[in-house]
């Protein structure tokens, strides 16, 4: 039971990760990307 | 006067990176100027009493913007509520061409910073002859402090943070431009009238702060750089360095990655002995340690890779690169300053991208964003390595080349190549009218200054380590998952109908077991997706679980090699210790025949260089397109080339 508790929270933890760095690649307006190693793009110079 | 704010300015090549980690030391960050994508990097200085913040500003040849990266030193420097503005300067200048570096540093003393001049590489300078007149200089710049440096042993910097802890500030003040002000945002022809006044006072005070001797050591640069830059030899030093490079990452990263593949492939099996049986166990020896090993294993190939490129780098021999690369890009459409972007993208496509904003031209930006992707980055050289291992025989060709350094080799080469030809497809499709220059210097050649080759190392392989090894991590764990289990109980219906020798002893017993393994994966959530694509990725070569690991390496393309290892390890039940290589090795075809035969191993290396298999990358495109038309466009033109060139070779070598 135990184990099973713990693989399900991994697995979910796994998911929302991957979630989280796919918005934040795409569509977050953040100034930082996580997801990749040297971007932190915001927006450009006008 | 004490500072808690100093910035480091100068030309580029002058060494203020190597200043920058000489006071800072591992104590660093990398982050962002609020507002725009230009890497900052600062650090820490401890004092006596205080602690400073050094920054380290782009380089630029003048305050006067021309790329994105040099209009950050403008906004950082006019705006004195930007939170990066500085108290103090200290520019950076090559001592051996002051000529050309004292025009930034007369614009930063005309703008009434406190500002110190910092003489790097007065080695070479002193070698050349050039010696600096330390009275000559303060007469004229009365509090200015000058100190005389070579970055790369350390000399002279105890007396910069000599002369930050005592603070410093010019006074009796002359302008060399009365009523300088960059806050009107002169013209161009304002800024050209502007420097060319400069220009004249800088030559009429070089003679006085330098003196000149004779010396001979210039012609042996001067026959050095006839050869690395000719338009025949210079190409043919290139291609033999790269190819030692590769021949390198073969020969001698073999060894550790042995090691760590059965360090990884003990601990698999020594957590499936020792854990208790459950299913967190099975997601521990068949997911989460295999993943992690894809990762692993191959940092000593990166770190080969990296540690060479930051020798070349250092020694000066990356600047003539470009500049013979130039002469090559021109006919293609591609900018003398596509090759940055473009040599950067073997790294990684994302800083690569992020380095078109230097050129001007939008078509040229462009076609270089377009292009970028193909050049083979390191998230492609564990893909590369696996596969070339698997299907490419370890021998010697005309006697002192190893093969599978040669087909590493050729698959950087069809990256390249492939870039210059749709660029020139590109050139035909987008229109423009627009012209541009390089403007590039040839520096020194020097010896590397090895502190900044293992920094720079260092955070390559940590954000290999830490960024690419979370989603493989992540990758990893989904895949054990989608593996794991299946609809209903369809995985056990499939083995039910399988049947089971009598006796234990029974030599069928073996093939009993297999059999079991195999349609517990096919009849799992990803056994049913590799299926239903595998009719799409046959006629290459392709079984279903390649079609997985593709599917899943859209996240980062180095993801491929732990998905490979989760699959195989989840069909192995963790059991044995034997490499992923092993195992792949022995994968069949319902006929018998290998999967991982010749043909497909080439296949799926053509695949991994055309296939644009990066998220990060494409929401890099996006963002700096500004549109999803263009990532989109990508997608499909790469993915229609990996598929198609897939197909050729395949069928070539099949």
């Amino acid at each position: 039971m135990m184990q099973t508790i713990l693989v399900i929270i991994t697995v979910l933890s796994a998911l929302l990760y991957l979630g989280v760095k796919a918005y934040k690649a795409f569509f977050s307006k953040k100034n930082s990307c996580e997801g990749c190693a040297f971007s932190k793009t915001v927006e450009d110079l006008k | 006067m004490k500072f808690q704010k100093i910035a480091l300015i100068g030309n580029p090549n002058t060494g203020k990176t190597s200043i920058f980690n000489r006071l800072t030391g591992l104590n660093q960050h990398v982050g962002n100027f609020p507002g725009v994508t230009v890497d900052k990097k600062s650090g820490k200085l401890k004092l006596s009493e205080t602690t400073v913040e050094i920054i380290d500003l782009p380089g630029t040849y003048s305050i006067y913007p021309r790329s994105k990266d040099e209009q950050v030193v403008l906004d950082v420097l006019k705006n004195k509520n930007h939170p990066d503005h500085p108290e103090a300067l200290i520019v950076v200048v090559d001592a051996s061409n002051l000529e050309r570096n004292l025009l930034l540093f007369t614009q930063v003393y005309d703008l009434q910073i406190p500002v110190m001049l910092v003489l790097n590489m007065s080695d070479i300078a002193f070698k050349s002859g050039k010696q600096f007149d330390h009275q000559a200089f303060h007469e004229r710049f009365p509090g200015v402090p000058v100190v005389e440096t070579n970055a790369r042993i350390g000399t002279g910097i105890n007396r910069i943070i000599e002369n930050i802890d005592l603070g410093f500030n010019a006074y009796n003040f002359e302008a060399i431009i009365a009523d300088f002000d960059i806050f009107s945002s002169p013209n161009t022809e304002n800024q050209t009238d502007e420097t060319n006044k400069r220009y004249q006072f800088i030559k009429t005070l070089i003679p006085k702060i330098i003196s000149q001797k004779e010396n001979k050591k210039q012609f042996k640069v001067s026959w050095l750089d006839k050869i690395l830059i000719h338009p025949f030899f210079g190409y043919l030093i290139f291609a033999g360095i790269l190819m030692l490079l590769f021949q390198l990452i073969f020969s001698l990263a073999s060894y550790p990655m042995d090691m760590i593949d059965g360090v990884f492939g003990t601990l698999s099996e020594y957590i499936q002995a020792k854990l208790p049986a459950g299913l967190f166990s099975d997601l521990l020896s068949q997911g989460i340690v295999p993943g992690l090993g894809g990762v692993i294993i191959f940092i000593p190939q990166i770190a080969l890779l990296f540690l060479c490129l930051g020798i070349l780098e250092e020694t000066g021999y990356m600047s003539r690169v470009v500049f013979i690369m130039d002469r090559l890009m021109r006919p293609f459409g591609l900018n003398g300053k596509s090759v940055v972007p473009l040599l950067s993208s073997a790294a990684c496509a994302i800083p690569g991208i992020m380095a078109t904003r230097t050129i001007s031209n939008w078509k040229e930006r462009l076609i270089t964003i377009m292009v970028a992707p193909l050049m083979s980055c390191s998230a492609r050289i564990p893909v590369y390595t696996l596969l070339i291992a698997l299907v490419i025989p370890s021998q010697k060709v005309l006697g002192f080349l190893n093969l599978q350094g040669l087909v590493l080799f050729s698959l950087y080469a069809l990256g390249l190549i492939s870039a210059l030809l749709v660029s020139l497809v590109m050139k035909w499709l987008i229109k423009s009218n627009e012209t541009s220059i390089l403007m590039l210097e040839l520096p020194e050649f020097k010896s590397p200054r090895w502190g900044n080759v293992f920094i720079s190392l260092f955070e390559k392989v940590k954000v290999f380590i830490f960024d690419a090894g979370k989603v493989i991590l992540a990758v990893s764990i989904i895949l054990w998952a989608l593996a794991s289990f299946g609809p209903g109980d369809r995985i056990e219906k499939a083995v039910q109908k399988i049947e089971k020798p009598t006796k234990a002893t029974d030599p069928q017993m073996e093939v009993y077991e297999l059999q079991i393994k195999n349609a517990k994966l096919e009849n799992s959530y990803m056994g049913i997706l590799g299926k239903t694509i595998e009719p799409v990725i046959k006629p290459i070569g392709y079984d279903w679980k390649i079609g997985i690991s593709l599917l899943t390496s859209f996240a980062a393309r180095e993801v491929f090699v732990g998905s490979m290892a989760t699959i195989y390890s989840v069909q192995d039940d963790g059991e044995t210790n034997l490499g992923l290589m092993q195992k792949m090795r022995a994968e069949k075809w319902s006929d018998g025949k290998p999967v991982y035969s010749l043909a497909t191993g080439l296949s799926l290396m053509v695949f991994y260089v055309y296939a644009m298999q990066c998220m990060a990358t494409l929401a890099i495109v996006k963002r700096e397109t500004k549109s999803w038309k263009w990532p989109v466009i990508q997608i499909l033109y790469m993915g229609a080339l990996a598929y198609i060139a897939s197909f050729i070779v395949f069928k070539l070598f099949s």
